[in-house]
């Protein structure tokens, strides 16, 4: 399985599974993310590639309350905390917010 | 090695044994015995070890905050039973996101321009116009920029230099009583008494916004907290208002000190920094933050039996997270003990916590702290520590800096 994500200027990284959560994937290969809490503080804010954004699970109350206080909102917008990899399709491409950096 | 000389590493481990010293090889020690070690001098697990401590952090279920079920005297310390710390479950979730709502990354980038800056720039002129070609980067510069940029963010009187010297001094004391547990009677009278204080100091701004709200945090308390919470009395406002106050007036006063003595002792970080700003001076503060940090320790309580780092801990057993320790685990940092640019991710530590209670403010924190090193390098050309000075410590026990920071440069 692999993820595709984009860092905050536009690189790409190719990932391979890892973790249980596409945030724990992304930070723990060394791509900057400051996902500072884990659950509740809205740094490793993403954008889902709209082609899979009905694909994964929707976003519970909790997720949609601490996103929307993300910088840059979109629909497409997601906690990577709060989206499980096993739950992942492959080669989902994942753009980082602005303002995730660390 | 001043800790080499001073403590008996054969001895049992003691969170106190390293007070107004460099914590680091006594904690190394005592980690590679065990990354959980008990503490019969405080009646606690300590944990040393960054997996240990992430994990409890992250895991509220079965590690409670002691404020949980704290006794009136400790809520009564903390300002009130709407203080965000002694808040848990939904309640606390909900108060978190009335708190994250005043620091979303826009918001912020006001505060940075509005009060920051503004701040910083009188502070740096006063320091100029002393025309002595030296200052005490602590005292002068650091300690002065959190507690003003929280007073005026509060609405509070931040140009007031008396009032900016007590806020300071109150909230030291506060958190040297929060160090304690305030497990025992002494501390909790002397918290008490602060807490007196600071409350005495804050009401006045909380009743005037009430009636006359403004365009700062109280008046936001006033107007958006009952959204969450329903109709708030003035006890609550002045409970939420008081955690805003102590987080905003302290804990940065440490990191702001921790990362000038980082760029001011480091050739090779000031360099970097000097060469490429935008690339790491964002880099240097999470170093100087992993590495010195501001909060030394947190306390958690155990809620069922649980095994960690091999030992078994007891339902109801208090650990003490040593962040200080874990944030230079060699299982988790390579060359744990030096600051690394390229260390990724950048801001993978301890120092705002980790999990459900990690700092609400760090954003704000941050910029301070950058803007802080900018400001010395932009303002006091050649600034280098003074030899002639006393030099700095890494003084305290909980909340722990670098000072005083006497400098020279070209004035």
């Amino acid at each position: 399985m692999r993820l595709d994500v984009f860092d905050q200027a536009g690189t790409l990284h190719r990932l391979e599974r890892g973790g249980s959560s596409v945030m724990e994937l992304i930070r723990d290969s060394g791509v900057s993310i400051a996902a500072q809490c884990g659950a509740s503080c809205g740094t490793c804010h993403v954008y889902v590639d709209l082609g899979y954004v009905d694909l994964i699970p929707a976003p519970a109350p909790g997720e949609i309350d601490m996103r929307d206080l993300s910088e840059a909102v979109r629909l497409e917008s997601r906690l990577s905390c709060q989206i499980a990899l096993r739950e992942e399709p492959d080669g989902m491409v994942v753009p980082l917010a602005p303002g995730t950096g660390c | 090695m001043i800790v080499a000389q001073t403590i008996g590493m054969d001895e049992a481990f003691k969170l106190g044994a390293v007070e107004d010293l460099e914590p680091w090889e006594y904690y190394e020690t005592m980690r590679g015995k065990s990354p959980v070690i008990w503490d019969d001098t405080v009646k606690a697990w300590v944990l040393l070890g960054f997996k240990e401590c992430a994990f409890v952090e992250t895991n509220e279920d079965q590690f409670r905050h002691p404020y949980k079920d704290a006794p009136d005297v400790v809520v009564q310390i903390k300002g009130g039973g709407r203080n965000i710390t002694v808040l848990s479950g939904e309640e606390h979730a909900r108060m978190r996101r009335f708190f994250l709502k005043l620091m979303t990354p826009p918001l912020v980038e006001g505060y940075r321009q509005k009060q920051v800056l503004p701040i910083i720039d009188l502070l740096m002129k006063r320091i100029l116009a002393k025309g002595t070609g030296r200052a005490d980067l602590t005292a002068e510069f650091g300690d002065q920029i959190p507690p003003r940029v929280i007073a005026a963010l509060l609405g509070m009187p931040w140009e007031d230099d008396a009032m900016i010297a007590r806020v300071l001094h109150l909230h030291e004391e506060m958190m040297k009583v929060l160090g304690t547990g305030m497990v025992t009677e002494g501390p909790r009278q002397r918290g008490l008494a602060i807490s007196a204080d600071i409350n005495d100091m804050l009401r006045p701004y909380v009743r005037r916004y009430r009636e006359h709200p403004e365009d700062n945090f109280i008046s936001q308390v006033w107007r958006e907290a009952p959204s969450e919470y329903g109709d708030l009395t003035e006890d609550d406002a002045m409970a939420i208002s008081r955690e805003l106050f102590l987080g905003g007036a302290d804990t940065t006063v440490h990191g702001i000190a921790n990362v000038l003595y980082l760029v001011l002792t480091n050739g090779e970080i000031r360099t970097a920094i000097e060469a490429d700003r935008k690339a790491n001076l964002s880099v240097a503060v999470e170093e100087s933050m992993r590495l010195y940090g501001s909060v030394m320790y947190r306390f958690r309580i155990a809620n069922e039996d649980c095994t960690l780092g091999g030992m078994e801990i007891r339902k109801d057993q208090r650990l003490i997270l040593l962040h200080s320790a874990a944030n230079r685990d060699p299982a988790k940092y390579g060359c744990a003990h030096m600051a690394d640019l390229s260390r990724k991710p950048a801001a993978d530590h301890l120092a705002f916590n980790k999990g459900p209670r990690s700092c609400v403010g760090m954003s704000l924190a941050r910029a301070e702290m950058r803007e802080a090193v900018a400001a010395v390098l932009d303002s006091l050309p050649g600034a280098r520590l003074d030899p002639a000075a006393e030099p700095p410590h890494f003084k305290s026990l909980f909340m722990r800096s670098w000072r005083p920071l006497n400098v020279v440069f070209e004035p």
